[in-house]
């Protein structure tokens, strides 16, 4: 009775640690596909995000260069370029602007001529309006009286 | 006798089925571990693909009018138009560059990653070159 208590307790200790084993086995496997489906998912996203950037901005660069040609030219610059709308500034059309949509940011292109050419300059911005969030009860430091 | 020796079947035979369950389910569970394992190689391998074209573009933008100066930025060398270079995470770069339109105004070029013959990413990228355009 006793050499049988005995060999059945050492039964019941090797099968609740297997199956303590098979439980953290399978929940860390789980756990690591979880893991690893996310960063993919995150990996796609900033390639597609790279191509779409990349994208926009040969894009912008094409528009900006025949925008440059015509600027030095001092001919007349068009309303729209390739379906994109070009919004002059300065007098007498010294500049313009347009604005690429880039997803869920935009790169807004300004061209200005200058004595010794033109000068672009690139921007990438959120498309749409922010807006800061004020609800937040954030200490803002010391008051300076 | 005859109950001791049931008892002692059916124990057998809950031991080996808990046995059978208990290696289905680990080996299931290795299996959802290489699963991950590869899923997680080919995330790593689209985060580096991203990084050494990202490197590439960026390089090209800048040294696009200087061929020498791009293939010493990246470490590689022309053959014709196009510049291959091994990268330092163990993956190929291959850049393809455009000549200019008849206009030369922009300059573009392709840009793959590889990982042997498999291509993990690519893109297209331009660069300005037109007179006077002052960046």
């Amino acid at each position: 009775m006793r050499s049988g208590g005995m060999r059945a307790a050492g039964v019941g200790a090797v099968l609740l640690v297997t199956v303590f084993a098979v439980l953290c086995l399978g929940i860390f496997a789980a756990l690591s596909l979880s893991m690893a489906k996310s960063e993919l998912a995150l990996a796609d996203k900033s390639a597609a995000s790279t191509q779409e950037y990349y994208a926009a901005d040969s894009r912008a660069q094409e528009l900006a260069a025949a925008l440059t040609e015509r600027l030095l030219q001092g001919d007349a610059l068009p309303d729209t370029l390739d379906g994109v709308a070009v919004e002059p500034f300065g007098d007498g059309g010294t500049g313009c602007s347009f604005v690429l949509p880039c997803g869920t940011r935009q790169i807004r292109v300004s061209l200005s001529l200058e004595a010794d050419g033109v000068t672009s300059r690139y921007r990438l911005l959120p498309d749409g309006d922010w807006a800061a969030e004020g609800d937040l009860n954030v200490w803002q430091g010391e008051s300076g009286d | 006798m005859r109950r001791n020796g049931a008892g002692r079947t059916t124990f057998l035979a809950v031991l080996l089925v808990c046995t059978l369950v208990f290696a289905l389910t680990a080996a299931t569970a290795l299996r959802v571990f290489a699963g991950a394992a590869q899923t997680a190689a080919r995330a790593d391998d689209t985060r580096r693909a991203v990084y050494e074209a990202t490197r590439a573009a960026e390089c090209f933008r800048l040294y696009a009018d200087d061929r020498s100066a791009l293939a010493a930025e990246l470490g590689g060398v022309w053959s014709g138009d196009t510049l291959e270079a091994a990268t330092e995470t163990g993956l190929t770069l291959r850049l393809e560059a455009q000549r200019p339109g008849a206009d030369g105004r922009v300059q573009h070029a392709e840009i793959c990653v590889l990982r042997g013959e498999e291509t993990l990413f690519s893109l297209a990228c331009a660069a300005g070159c037109g007179e006077g355009a002052a960046q």
